[in-house]
């Protein structure tokens, strides 16, 4: 098994004030290419924080960050930048897309940022739109579209690029189950096909069932790590 | 990113707050508008009393007369004195730096017939191959003077009045009744100096071309070869039978531009002669535009800084609002560089935009004043020919160039306080 992502001795603090607060203690382990790996704890657990800090978004107080084989928590931020344009796919709890612009051209975003032709970038953006069934929704602005639907959108957004890793934050923190499902089922699909790694953080227990690897988490520490075997067929 | 994909995200940023845009884009309108016109009510000015010195002679040229008038600082007055002018002077002033030409200048007095008409003109003689840098008017009709054909004349439209000395002196139809190419014209050089009663000798005239019609004295004057003036004013001219010394009239320096004539005329100044040229007349003015354009222009300026502020306040306000959108960017890997880049475009195309209806509301307003300013302007004595605001090519080119270059100072800060938002703002749940 290629480890794709290594945490090694990850430790973030927050100061509020003259207060130091230990979000993340000493905190260590790694994930194979290929896996969907769960982050799973309560709300303050950390575990946001955490996922955070291996995508680059947050810095980390001390440890390291490997992906890849590179040292992600050394990276200036021009580095960054041009590595998740590469390498990394994002999936938000609010979806966070931009709402002047359609759903074409939110999925194309990355694509532009990574300056690859018109003609690819729309090809591209097509092909993975009616990939999570919005094929017929090209045109829409985020406003008219469903949440679940905003959420495809940004689905498609974080593997237009197809990224080696994508990191989803509650992905369907704001959708009801069934959705939820549907969503759930759509990220494992498309990462299952083209052998993607995703990191998803929850804290719900359901929704962690799709992982074959569940990390939880609580107060800033590895709890437990539970695994099942990846692609059992071969 | 690329121009273009900058291009359609700016356009919608800017779009999806119309109305803050084009409120922006109208104090950089009226600030540009405010420059552009004060600037063409300058230029126009300026322009206005270029033409007037334009139409009384050549800016470039310089004038050396024989009977040299200048002002006397000691004794406070204006004193004439004689100057000898020949063609030893004519080869030193041929001689100074940026002079172009120089031409000798000498008058014979001629009088002309053909049939009962008769008329007196002035026969000026210059060096034919000076001609160009002197602003003669085309040839209408017939050729230009030259060594080949010594003894042709070159007429002005309006040189020579014929009239009957016999008869009714005025012209029917306001024509002359003689038309100089194609009737038969005599001319002679007797009994013009001194009025003895000799029959005079006529031979018959030359005439090589007249020039179309035009605002400047070469509209009135006769034009020959200067070797063969010298000749007739050998053989006719009392005065040089007297004395046998020839001394030109006046002798016409031409520089190769404006900006060096009075650096000339110093010079030829400094040699000892008294000069005139139109130019003189010029620095002045010059002087009193400029300082008259850098006050309006400056009263334009001040409007154009108070919308500067307004495109950085406008910028800010959106970098607030647009904070999350940032911070989403920067997550999915737009480098630093390009959203600095983002805030830049959409400052510059308020600027473009304001600058373009500044600049269509200047033309507007300039338009209307031309066309009825002058009628009021008529009223109260001025020339009401005279435009009195123009704006130049240059002055809409930089005009917009200008207020673009307001938008990217403008949007300097808002675009680096972009960039300092952090990619942790994305994940905010709120907003």
């Amino acid at each position: 098994m290629e480890a794709i992502i290594e945490v090694k001795n990850a430790t973030k603090i927050y100061r509020v004030g003259t207060e130091k607060i230990l979000a993340l203690d000493n905190v260590s382990f790694t994930i194979n290419k290929g896996d969907f790996c769960c982050l799973l704890g309560s709300s303050g657990s950390g575990k946001s924080t955490l996922l955070n800090i291996m995508a680059g978004i947050e810095k980390i107080t001390s440890g390291d960050i490997y992906i890849k084989g590179k040292k992600i928590t050394k990276m200036g931020e021009h580095q960054l930048a041009k590595f998740r344009q590469k390498y990394l796919g994002f999936v938000f709890q609010s979806y966070n897309l931009i709402n002047s612009l359609t759903a074409l051209e939110n999925v194309e975003l990355p694509l532009v940022f990574k300056e690859e032709p018109k003609k690819i970038r729309i090809k591209k953006s097509k092909e993975i739109l009616s990939k999570v069934g919005l094929e017929k929704r090209l045109k829409h602005k985020p406003s008219q579209m469903s949440g679940g639907q905003q959420q495809r959108v940004g689905i498609a957004r974080a593997f237009v690029a197809n990224p080696e890793v994508v990191f989803a934050d509650e992905p369907t923190g704001n959708l009801d189950s069934k959705t939820a499902k549907e969503i759930m089922g759509i990220i494992k699909q498309i990462a299952e096909e083209r052998n993607q790694t995703i990191v998803m953080v929850t804290h719900d227990t359901e929704i962690a069932k799709f992982a074959n690897k569940i990390i939880h988490i609580h107060d800033g520490h590895i709890e437990r790590i539970e695994e099942e075997q990846l692609n059992e067929e071969n | 990113m690329k121009i273009k994909d900058f291009a359609v995200m700016g356009f919608k940023n800017l779009w999806r707050r119309k109305l803050r845009t084009i409120l922006t884009a109208v104090g950089v309108a009226i600030g540009t508008f405010s420059i552009v016109i004060m600037l063409s009510l300058g230029i126009a000015m300026t322009e206005g009393y270029k033409n007037q010195l334009a139409e009384w002679g050549n800016l470039t040229k310089i004038t050396v007369n024989r009977y040299g008038y200048y002002y006397d600082e000691e004794s406070g007055m204006g004193i004439s004195n004689e100057q000898k002018l020949d063609d030893n002077i004519v080869q030193t002033l041929l001689g100074i730096e940026h002079v172009r030409g120089v031409t000798p200048v000498l008058n014979v007095q001629a009088r002309l017939k053909s049939g009962k008409y008769e008329a007196w003109c002035s026969i000026v003689g210059i060096d034919p191959e000076t001609l160009q840098y002197f602003d003669f008017p085309e040839v209408a009709s017939g050729e230009c003077i030259s060594n080949d054909n010594p003894t042709g004349l070159l007429f002005g439209q309006d040189a020579c009045y014929f009239y009957n000395p016999r008869g009714n002196s005025n012209w029917e139809n306001n024509d002359s009744p003689v038309d100089l190419m194609n009737d038969q014209i005599k001319i002679t050089f007797d009994g013009i100096y001194d009025s003895t009663s000799k029959t005079p000798k006529y031979s018959k005239l030359n005439v090589a071309g007249v020039m179309a019609e035009n605002d400047t004295e070469m509209n009135y004057s006769v034009y020959a070869p200067i070797k063969q003036v010298i000749e007739w004013y050998k053989k006719y001219n009392p005065q040089y039978k007297k004395k046998k010394e020839l001394s030109y009239e006046s002798i016409w320096v031409s520089v190769d531009d404006v900006d060096n004539v009075k650096q000339v005329q110093d010079q030829i100044k400094s040699m000892g002669y008294s000069t005139y040229s139109m130019a003189d007349n010029l620095d002045d003015v010059q002087e009193i535009s400029n300082t008259l354009q850098l006050i309006l222009g400056g009263i334009g300026a001040v409007s154009l800084l108070v919308s500067a502020i307004g495109i950085a306040n406008t910028m800010i306000m959106s970098i607030y609002e647009r904070t999350k959108e940032i911070g989403v960017m920067k997550v999915l890997g737009c480098i630093v560089t390009d959203i600095r880049k983002l805030f830049l475009f959409e400052a510059s195309i308020i600027g473009l935009l304001g600058g373009t209806i500044g600049l269509a509301l200047s033309y507007g307003v300039s338009f209307v004043l031309n066309k009825y300013a002058p009628q009021i302007g008529g009223m109260i004595g001025l020339s009401s020919e005279q435009a009195i605001s123009i704006i130049p090519i240059w002055l809409a080119i930089s005009a917009l160039g200008f207020a673009v270059l307001i938008g990217v100072i403008s949007g300097l800060y808002p675009a680096k306080k972009a960039t300092k938002i952090r990619a942790i703002e994305a994940m905010r749940t709120e907003g």
